[in-house]
């Protein structure tokens, strides 16, 4: 695979281990600069450890990541956020005592209010970062139909609203790069298309995406190039017709055929 | 019994402002402090130590406010790394700590002999005939205060911030946030806020030794918490006047019930005050009053 000035995110030699068991083993991968890279494999594959390396939540025992060209290997997850890397995660995770619209809220970036003296001396400041940030909220919750869920706690969501609004308030951070572990599990077939659609249109926008999915139909709507993980390892990658038509990928789907 | 109803509503208010700062550590930050009293016990020690050497009484609590934040924000630091269960053990350990400290390092703290001729704030401009009302204003004042401040930063993003980290921390991380940073914050600001309980606890008593500093004081204020509701400041405001005032005021119920002594009295109240918190836990579990949440009116 090429290392070229469209490798946004890149990934190299990544191994990690718990205890006996390798999870990634000699990782290496690139998600494009403007495009969708998919990421698919059986379950146990390591994707969704691999996200957690990306995204800065564990620390890999070998190898290194970097970031529109910067080595972020050892940069914690907060300042990734900030170079404009962020993630979803696999099961939902909502901040439950909150409500949508705070969940969104919380994730806008240019919030002075959320330093003690401003919040306290400058209202009017903090007020209006509150304002754009609700605009732009509301505008990424009404998409999704959510907004006249606005005011209800995080928690009394349902499991596909719960992925909807973790999208949201990944996207509610501004960033170039986020990555979607399983953005369409549980969310109804209807909705998956419109988040597609909603994707597409950010990528279109310059905003780049990695995406885990099991999602087939949605994977081979959006994304290019797709690296298939098994077992720890990168097995191929290409487009979704190139791995589709290799029987590795098969066999590493279905188990091997002896 | 009017001099009691005064120290008893001063007594209210100390553990009311302890309640308050235990609510923004642990009720909105999710951050265990069994170590209240010790936080406590160092504001009241460096608040009455600097007084008894001629600071003036309100330049000694501002130093005890700050070094109460410090040390705050330093334990935080060693322990908010591992996970809340630990940072509950490392808190009660310094407590134990600044306990042991205080009571035996008699060069600096006279020890067990405590500190006598703690001066009042404005000792010198107001009639001794006066001092306990004048002291009870200043308490409310600063109950006020800290009430109304903790509701503005609460209110404010920053309290959507901290509520977040302690909803999930990985989130919170993911989004761009220092968790650490935050809740070094939390527990500094909750530190100081027991400075400032701690500075009136030395104020009241003009006298304190190593005695007067116990667990009691976490009981009160996690009950507080507990009943009131955690993460609404106003429900620890309500628990406190009601739970706490109980506590301390139905010490002189010995004078209206005859017919039970000091003693049978005492294991009663407590016996009470147990049912109640159960009673609370079992009826209403999330207190009395629910945490701030933004009304938008979107729907």
């Amino acid at each position: 695979m090429s290392v070229g000035p469209d490798a946004f995110l890149d990934a190299r030699h990544i191994g990690i281990r718990f205890g006996d068991f390798v999870a990634l083993d000699g990782v290496s991968l690139t998600f494009r600069r403007g495009g969708i890279t998919g990421i698919v494999g059986p379950n146990g594959a390591g994707k969704s450890t691999l996200f957690n390396v990306l995204g800065g939540q564990v620390r890999p025992g070998k190898g290194s990541v970097s970031f529109d060209g910067r080595d972020v290997t050892r940069l914690p997850a907060h300042d990734r956020a900030r170079l404009g890397l962020t993630r979803t995660f696999q099961i939902s995770r909502e901040l439950g005592a909150l409500t949508v619209l705070e969940n969104l809220l919380l994730a806008f970036p240019r919030q002075p209010g959320e330093n003690v003296l401003p919040a306290l001396f400058q209202k009017a400041r903090v007020r209006r970062a509150e304002e754009e940030a609700t605009e732009h909220a509301r505008a990424l919750l009404q998409r999704v139909n959510l907004w006249r869920l606005a005011d209800a706690p995080a928690d009394a969501l349902s499991g596909g609203q719960k992925k909807l609004l973790e999208l949201c308030r990944a996207l509610m951070l501004e960033p170039r790069l986020v990555l979607l572990d399983e953005p369409a599990a549980g969310v109804n077939p209807v909705l998956v298309g419109e988040i597609g659609d909603f994707i597409r249109t950010l990528r279109d926008e310059g905003m780049s995406f990695g995406i885990v999915e099991h999602n087939m139909d949605l994977i081979a709507a959006l994304c290019d190039p797709i690296h298939v993980l098994a077992e720890g390892r990168v097995l191929t990658s290409g487009s979704f017709a190139e791995i589709s038509a290799n029987s590795l990928v098969t066999e590493a789907y279905l188990g091997a055929v002896a | 019994m009017i001099s009691y109803v005064a120290a008893t509503l001063v007594l209210v208010a100390i553990a009311t402002i302890a309640g308050l700062a235990l609510n923004l550590q642990w009720g909105l930050g999710g951050l265990v402090n069994f170590g209240l009293f010790g936080f406590y016990m160092l504001g009241a020690y460096v608040c009455a130590l600097l007084d008894t050497k001629g600071v003036p009484p309100l330049a000694a609590m501002a130093a005890a406010i700050v070094v109460t934040a410090a040390v705050s924000a330093a334990v935080s630091l060693i322990s908010v790394r591992l996970s809340e269960d630990y940072l509950a053990i490392v808190t009660l350990g310094f407590a134990e700590c600044v306990r042991l400290f205080i009571s035996y390092e008699e060069w600096l703290t006279r020890g067990t002999l405590g500190v006598p001729g703690i001066v009042r704030p404005f000792a010198g401009s107001v009639p001794p005939e006066w001092s306990d009302a004048v002291f009870l204003a200043f308490a409310y004042a600063w109950l006020a205060l800290v009430f109304l401040l903790l509701r503005k930063i609460t209110r404010a993003p920053f309290g959507r911030l901290v509520r977040a980290t302690r909803d999930d921390a990985t989130v919170a991380e993911a989004l761009g946030k220092n968790v650490l940073a935050v809740r070094a914050k939390v527990f500094a600001i909750g530190g100081a806020l027991l400075g400032v309980a701690g500075s009136l606890h030395a104020f009241h008593y003009s006298y304190i030794d190593p005695t007067q500093f116990s667990t009691t004081l976490n009981a009160y204020a996690f009950m507080a918490v507990i009943i009131g509701g955690r993460g609404s400041h106003l429900g620890v405001l309500i628990a406190g006047f009601t739970v706490i005032l109980l506590l301390e005021g139905s010490r002189f119920l010995a004078d209206v019930i005859p017919f039970l002594d000091g003693a049978q009295l005492a294991a009663l109240r407590l016996f009470l005050v147990g049912a109640g918190l159960v009673a609370i836990l079992i009826f209403k579990p999330d207190g009395l009053v629910r945490e701030y949440r933004l009304r938008s009116g979107a729907s």
